[in-house]
């Protein structure tokens, strides 16, 4: 069976653009409601990173206020530093005198007896050397003492530059002689 | 009828423009408000990020800071013995004083200490000058020791570059030393401000 309508075409067409006026109505109130919780939504994300900012800058200007009470610190800590740099700058190339004296002359055995000793602790000026001159009443004592010394921290190695046997007038030998001790740098001590 | 059925089409139409209009009005703004919403939720992120960022490194900074001052004491002590390896003031008084101190103290005799002119350093940054001098003196082995302990570890920083000594009489009764030492020590001149 089939459906005929018999108003109008102008009123046909009216009620057509009614029903699609209405369509469209329902549908655009639906975007409508649906943009409007969206947009409730954000703003509902939006306060959890808002809340955990502002936590965030509060501890910030807490942590930031204990950091400038504590600050006259660093520059204490600084100034140690630059102050202790400058000793090792300055004392960088040169050995400690005390100790490298007691320990070349502590270990001297009997029979030896230093006449001389002439002691350079400079590196950068090439001086860091020892000379050594004295007198051994027997060729062990100081074959002895040069061992000791090449087991010294600071003795790079012992030379021995002059030995020369002295006979006294009683006829009695002794041995004078001259060391030649190139010393080490302090890092390599 | 026709007229009056023609009428009440009319009215549908004006309230479903209307409804159609705000809807448009609601969702534009919505939308708006969305995208403004969206992009301040971006930039929340990001100066979240920033100060999260920031809060981690004040915290290490902190905690080292804390360190710090656990150790304030041993820092004011290594302060205080620092400052004084480089004098303000070149006072060679003070330095002779030092010297003939620890020489007498020793037993031992000082025949001449002479100082001679400043050397500027040219491997510090800040304006710093050698004062070097060579001391001359007898005294016996164990004197001499003690003499080069307490001018190596003086509070002034003091460096010994060469060490001469002769003994004066070849005996081994007579213990006697005449030594010389080329030294130096350091000082900063204050900056005069106008």
């Amino acid at each position: 069976m089939r459906n005929i309508s018999l108003l109008p075409a102008q009123m046909k067409r009216d009620i057509a653009m009614a029903k699609k006026l209405s369509m469209a109505a329902t549908i655009l109130l639906i975007i409508a409601i649906i943009s409007l919780f969206t947009y409730g939504l954000t703003g509902l994300m939006l306060l959890s990173p808002l809340i955990e900012l502002e936590s965030m800058e509060r501890q910030n200007i807490h942590v930031s206020s204990q950091i400038s009470e504590l600050k006259p610190l660093v520059e204490l800590y600084n100034q140690v530093n630059s102050n202790v740099n400058e000793y090792n700058t300055i004392t960088n190339d040169i050995l400690p005198a005390n100790i490298v004296i007691h320990g070349l002359c502590s270990n001297a055995p009997e029979g030896i007896l230093l006449s001389r000793l002439n002691v350079g602790f400079v590196f950068s000026k090439g001086e860091q050397k020892a000379i050594v001159e004295g007198v051994a009443s027997n060729r062990q004592s100081l074959a002895l003492w040069m061992n000791n010394l090449n087991d010294n921290q600071y003795v790079y190695k012992v030379m021995c530059k002059t030995l020369e046997e002295v006979t006294d007038g009683n006829g009695k030998k002794t041995y004078r002689f001259t060391l030649e001790i190139p010393l080490k740098e302090g890092d390599q001590a | 009828m026709n007229a009056k059925k023609s009428k009440v089409l009319s009215g549908h139409h004006t309230f479903d423009l209307i409804i159609i209009a705000v809807s448009v009005v609601v969702i534009v703004f919505a939308w708006v408000m969305i995208a403004k919403s969206f992009n301040k939720y971006k930039s929340v992120e990001a100066e979240l990020g920033v100060q999260i960022n920031e809060f981690l490194s004040n915290n290490d900074y902190l905690k080292i800071l804390e360190n710090l001052e656990s150790e304030k004491s041993s820092l004011t002590e290594a302060y205080d013995i620092s400052r004084q390896y480089i004098s303000a003031e070149s006072d060679e008084t003070g330095i002779m004083n030092l010297i003939t101190d620890s020489i007498a103290k020793q037993g031992g005799s000082l025949s001449q200490i002479r100082f001679d002119n400043y050397e500027k350093l040219s491997n510090l940054t800040k304006e710093t000058y050698l004062i070097p001098f060579s001391v001359t003196f007898t005294c016996d082995y164990v004197g001499l020791v003690n003499i080069l302990d307490e001018l190596c570890l003086s509070e002034r920083l003091m460096i010994i570059q060469n060490v001469n000594l002769v003994k004066k009489n070849t005996d081994s009764v007579n213990n006697e030393l005449t030594v010389e030492i080329s030294a130096g020590t350091f000082f900063r001149p204050k900056k005069v401000t106008n």
